[in-house]
């Protein structure tokens, strides 16, 4: 063979194979999960409500939640465990690291797409001052369920 | 230039095979190391997500931030984990050294072995100086080392694509350049002690013990890097130093 070509084959082949090598790899070592689920309980929630609901006004629950998360189409599902809202129900706001925020009204889907892979979103539930909560020993808890595709 | 072509030329598909090979073990290296850093930096940086409870507050109580103060903080947080990530990723730097030395042995020496070869019938016939030889020979390696470069650029590049979109690539950058300097750095000490000495074994314990002792003493930031090209650049001049005192000799 002469030199050119020689290092043409070279470097083609490698590339070809090193990019091969990192596909391959990032499927096989890829440590970040594809789906995650989280119970969150929302502390003393029956005396802040029982105290919220005598001055007519709601009590609300934010907090971040970040995880690490393949990248792709995702779909966030969130529903409150424990809480019994009747007519007015419970709202969820959720606001995403894009600078793009989500509003749902009871157990709500929220489906975003992402590029990192990172899930990041900061949530605040809102507990409207008709809600009473079960008369359990266990605090309610927000269900978090994030799927990435 | 006709050493150079000669020394190309002679190629055998298992040398070419062996470069492949090297840069497999490369690409393998880096993209295992960096997914690894980059899972560990986003545990440790990220904020906490409160599994055990959170607490609420009545309604007139809470400041309500608006959507871009939660994409700022977000940015802040890419940026926290990015520094992680160099920190991570050089944790594990005495993997990558010796895999790096490595696979830059495989790729250059069956070319350093046919230079050497016929260097000194070449160096009689072509009356080419000896300077400019020894600078041709160090550029074939650094040309055989290209796909090299590419194998520890690629998995970063498409690792890091989704989430340093928003926030400066100079820490990546870093990164990929010390990363190339010490393939550099272990490349000119194989070809130095190799061209010098005549023994693989010799060259090949050196660079290692040289990268390893330095990969652990050095951290990821411009200073490492001065520090493995200024290596580099003492044992290139080296070389030609010992080589004025054998062309003397002769």
């Amino acid at each position: 063979m002469k030199s050119p070509k020689t290092f043409f084959v070279i470097f083609t082949f490698s590339t070809i194979v090193s990019i091969f090598v990192v596909f391959f790899g990032s499927l096989y070592w890829n440590p970040f999960e594809s789906s995650m689920h989280a119970e969150i309980p929302l502390e003393n929630a029956e005396q802040s409500l029982h105290f919220a609901s005598v001055i007519n006004r709601s009590v609300t629950y934010s907090f971040d939640v970040f995880w690490p998360l393949r990248a792709g189409n995702t779909t966030i599902n969130i529903q409150l465990m424990g809480v019994e809202c009747g007519k007015k129900k419970y709202i969820i706001k959720l606001f995403t690291g894009e600078g793009s925020s989500y509003l749902g009204v009871g157990s709500s889907v929220f489906r975003l797409k992402r590029r990192d892979p990172f899930l990041y979103f900061h949530l605040q539930v809102i507990l409207t001052p008709g809600c009473k909560v079960f008369s359990n020993e266990k605090d309610p808890v927000v269900v978090i369920d994030a799927k990435s595709s | 230039m006709s050493l150079v072509k000669h020394a190309l030329s002679d190629y055998l598909y298992i040398e070419i095979v062996g470069i492949i090979l090297a840069s497999l073990m490369t690409a393998a290296v880096t993209t295992y190391v960096s997914y690894d850093a980059v899972y560990k930096a986003s545990i440790v940086g990220g904020p906490i997500t409160p599994v055990l409870g959170t607490r609420g507050y009545i309604d007139s109580y809470v400041r309500e931030m608006p959507a871009q103060y939660y994409a700022g903080y977000y940015v802040k947080i890419k940026e926290r984990i990015t520094q992680l990530f160099l920190v991570l990723m050089w944790s594990h730097s005495m993997l990558l050294s010796s895999v790096y030395t490595i696979a830059s042995t495989i790729s250059v020496f069956p070319s350093l072995y046919r230079l050497r070869v016929s260097m000194i019938p070449l160096m009689f016939r072509e009356g080419t100086s000896l300077h400019s030889l020894n600078f041709r020979i160090f550029l074939v390696s650094v040309i055989l080392l290209t796909p090299l470069f590419v194998s520890v650029a690629v998995p970063l590049i498409i690792l890091a694509r989704g989430w340093l979109a928003e926030i400066p690539w100079d820490l990546l950058v870093l990164l990929l350049v010390l990363l190339a300097v010490m393939i550099f750095t272990a490349t000119t000490i194989i070809h130095s002690v190799y061209i010098l000495s005549g023994r693989l074994d010799f060259a090949l314990v050196l660079a290692l013990l040289v990268l390893v002792t330095l990969s652990q003493r050095l951290n990821c930031n411009m200073n490492a890097v001065k520090i493995y090209a200024g290596i580099s650049v003492a044992f290139l001049l080296f070389t030609h130093i010992a080589f004025h005192k054998r062309w003397m000799n002769l």
